[in-house]
């Protein structure tokens, strides 16, 4: 009986230490209140107990209080003078000690990585709970939630498993096959029967199930969610999670590495990590909210911030082809179509249509193309015998400016003027078309020299109207009977009876000619801020053709080592180029190039050394050679 | 009186009988369903021969025609123990088969006309008699092949009868010559059905 008691006693303070003792830690937990410890990875964990900021003495110890007899407060301060003599008081402040955790991280290919420490102390660990660590970081004014760590304890393992092996028999006893529903022996001996009168097959089928079973079947899956959420507390979670670790009885504090790559984004120069926690139990009761780490901030560096902003302008291509014209008044006597050099100015016309020819058939920039002889006669007379004086005077000049141009080529032949453009001369310089045209009468030149005339005629609107009548006869009569047709004899026929050549030319050798223009290129500009946001891949499209430095940051930036090479080889040197140029050798393992370049882009510009901290592609040269 | 009823009894015995055959023979010939059962526990009752012939009218419904006879006198000579159960017992009825027929429960109406002479077997008292009344009656009917069943069924039935009372069951002293309603069990049945 005795020895019953003392087994009992000893068992019932067995069970009672045994839930004591997770009481007693919970409560351990919420005085002492820890935290995870988040460190930068590589460094060695800081004791920073004693160095964090400490605001509760701001107080200065060199203040007094005093009661005096009559019962005032009085201070006693340290109080020195000042320069223009005064006594001020002076108060001397503790000095506030605030460790922040930083770190410089390169941005490479598009992605940066970060790397933490996470150390878990010891007193958070407990079989029956589980800890879960969200990281978070913080861009701007997005958050981002990184993958979680959970750390779960062998007892909340077991009743996890445990749950979901409950809820499977639970599934179990569901019964699927709907063939077992139904009475099928009796039923097949039914359906063997000779069937005389027809019965639906559902009738009979309906008839042999087994209704008690049926019901209780679908009582049970109407509870399947019920007890799901009854057994299955948590879940295994497989994704969204970094680490799911089991801790066995040894407490020992638990240090995960954690490593996370991040996508370069635009304007990403600073994210900062905060580590948030909680420790629940196996019924998901929040046990203890586990207080936010202290921050550890990451500054980004990357080649975009060494773009260059350049403004490049649009170049157009045009063609030109010139165009030249020139008319004269070759005067021919009434009636006659011949070119009679002696006759009133005519010498002088020629001679200066015979210079033009001459001047553009040998002129180093242009080649003719074709040249155009329009003649035409005054409106005076017969039309048919108009159209027949100016289509042969239309023939004659031509002729004559053939045979002049005949001549030219042959006293020219053997002569070669240009030595470089040799070939193209000779073959251009000899074709060139000479087409006759004609005008019958210009009674469209008549007209417009009416309208422009301001100071002869007097009465232009009857004149124009007359000009406008359809036929041509009754125009010329009622232009004769007119008061004014003598000064339109006199003044402006003579004008009429002329030659117009048109001289066609183009540019010798080029066809096309580029003009720069001030039209921003805005392709380039779009493609600057890209590379500045740090959008790389559309950097590379946009200032990939243009081959200057902005295009070798890009290419860069994506590691495309070969292109970026080319690129700055064919730039003048200059700091910035040589310590890209570094980077490259550095990033192919040409260490002793890498080098060289690294020291005269030092020597151009010794503020560059600044940046070599940024890139560990010359950093860890600079360790190695202790540069 | 006696001769007569006993031809014209024989006489209507037997047409009935034809007639049930060639009306079952037919319904075979053609393909129709009939049932033909025979009631296991009226064996028990002092052996009386039975037979049920059932035929199909619709799907849930069944016309029958049973009968059963019991000619039998025990200890014929022996003056004090003879006892007798003897009848000739004749109903035509339908039933109403709620799933299918031939198959679960059934519920049946009959018109059944009975002769009868019995005594001996609780007290010497002899009674005679002709009884003719309407039975009603509810059973099950379970498949166990393809060609059998097994019925089990309870009936009760209700109408007039002429008796005659004698005081032993071979003497002729009359004792009572009356008529009356009656109410009494029937179509107790355990009967094994072959169905065609």
């Amino acid at each position: 009986m005795r020895r019953l008691m003392v087994i009992l006693l000893t068992m019932s303070l067995f069970a009672a230490t045994s839930s004591c003792s997770a009481t007693f830690k919970l409560k351990r937990l919420r005085k002492e209140n820890p935290t995870t410890i988040v460190n930068l990875a590589g460094t060695s964990p800081l004791h920073s107990e004693g160095e964090v900021c400490d605001t509760t003495h701001t107080e200065s110890s060199d203040t007094l209080t005093v009661i005096d007899p009559q019962g005032n407060r009085v201070f006693f301060m340290k109080a020195t003078v000042d320069s223009t003599g005064t006594l001020i008081a002076s108060e001397e402040l503790q000095p506030a000690i605030v460790t922040a955790k930083f770190r410089n991280v390169p941005e490479r290919n598009g992605m940066v990585s970060l790397d933490f420490d996470l150390e878990i102390p010891d007193i958070m660990l407990d079989n029956n709970w589980q800890i879960r660590l969200s990281p978070i970081l913080i861009i701007g004014e997005d958050t981002t939630s990184l993958e979680k760590i959970l750390i779960t304890g062998e007892e909340y393992r077991k009743d996890l498993l445990e749950g979901y092996s409950k809820y499977n028999r639970y599934l179990n006893r569901i019964i699927t096959d709907s063939s077992k529903l139904i009475y099928t022996g009796l039923m097949e001996t039914f359906l063997s029967r000779k069937e005389y009168y027809s019965i639906s097959h559902d009738k009979v089928r309906e008839y042999y199930s087994k209704k008690g079973a049926i019901y209780w079947n679908n009582y049970l899956i109407k509870n399947k969610e019920k007890k799901y959420r009854e057994y299955v507390k948590d879940t295994l979670a497989t994704c969204g999670i970094r680490l799911d670790s089991v801790i066995s009885n040894d407490k020992k504090g638990i240090k995960y590495c954690y490593s996370q790559g991040l996508k370069a984004r635009r304007n990403l120069k600073r994210v900062d990590l905060i580590v948030f926690g909680e420790i629940v139990d196996f019924n998901q009761n929040l046990l203890f909210s586990i207080p936010p780490s202290s921050p550890i901030t990451y500054y980004i560096s990357s080649f975009s911030s060494m773009t260059e902003e350049i403004e490049k302008y649009l170049t157009k291509v045009i063609e030109r082809k010139a165009f030249l014209n020139t008319s004269s008044l070759i005067e021919f006597r009434k009636g006659k179509y011949d070119v009679e050099y002696g006759f009133g100015n005519n010498h002088y016309e020629l001679e200066r249509i015979k210079g033009l020819l001459e001047e553009l058939m040998f002129d180093s920039e242009y080649n003719i193309d074709s040249i155009t002889v329009t003649a035409s006669s005054s409106p005076e007379g017969n039309y048919a015998r108009n159209k027949e004086l100016s289509r042969r005077r239309g023939e004659e000049i031509t002729k004559y400016l053939e045979i002049y141009s005949d001549s030219l080529r042959a006293q020219n032949q053997g002569v070669i003027i240009n030595l470089d453009e040799m070939d193209e001369y000779e073959n251009d310089f000899i074709h060139f078309k000479l087409s006759p045209r004609y005008i019958a009468e210009n009674w469209k030149e008549l007209e417009s020299m009416i309208r422009r005339d301001t100071l002869i005629l007097k009465d232009k609107e009857t004149l124009l109207g007359i000009c406008s009548i359809k036929d041509i006869s009754e125009r010329k009569e009622r232009l004769k009977r007119h008061k004014e047709y003598k000064k339109l004899l006199v003044n402006f026929y003579p004008e009429l009876r002329r030659v117009v050549f048109d001289f066609h030319l183009h540019k010798k050798g080029m066809v096309k000619d580029t003009i720069h223009t001030t039209v921003i290129d805005t392709t380039y500009m779009r493609g600057l801020k890209a590379l500045k946001e740090r959008d790389y891949e559309t950097a590379v499209v946009l200032l990939g053709p243009y081959g200057d430095i902005n295009s070798a940051l890009a290419f860069i930036s994506l590691d495309y080592n070969a292109s970026a090479l080319k690129v700055l080889e064919r730039l003048p040197e200059s700091p910035k180029r040589d310590y890209l140029l570094c980077i490259i050798y550095s990033r192919m393992g040409d260490e002793k190039s890498s080098i060289e370049y690294y020291l005269k882009a030092k020597e151009m510009d010794p503020s560059l050394r600044f940046r070599a901290n940024l890139d560990p592609e010359i950093g860890k040269l600079i360790n190695k050679y202790g540069l | 009186m006696r001769e007569r009823r006993k031809i014209s009894k024989r006489i209507g015995l037997s047409i009935v009988m034809l007639m049930t055959i060639l009306s079952v023979s037919k319904q075979v010939a053609s393909g129709q369903i009939v049932g033909i059962s025979t009631n296991i526990l009226d064996y028990a009752k002092f052996v009386t021969m039975n037979l049920e012939v059932g035929t199909a009218v619709a799907r849930n419904w069944t016309f029958s025609i049973d009968g059963s006879y019991n000619p039998f006198v025990f200890n014929k000579n022996d003056a004090d123990n003879r006892m007798q159960f003897k009848h000739l017992t004749i109903g035509t009825g339908v039933k109403y088969w709620p799933f299918y027929l031939f198959s679960g429960f059934n519920f049946g109406v009959k018109t059944q006309w009975s002769e009868y002479n019995i005594g001996g077997i609780t007290s010497p008292q002899t009674v005679e008699g002709d009884a003719f009344g309407i039975a009603i009656s509810a059973g099950y009917s379970l498949i166990i092949s393809k060609h059998f069943n097994i019925d089990f069924s309870l009936g009760v039935w209700g109408g007039y009868t002429f008796y005659t009372r004698y005081s032993c069951p071979s003497c002729g002293d009359i004792l009572q010559r009356d008529s009356r309603w009656f109410i009494a069990p029937t179509d107790i049945k355990i009967s094994l059905t072959f169905n065609i």
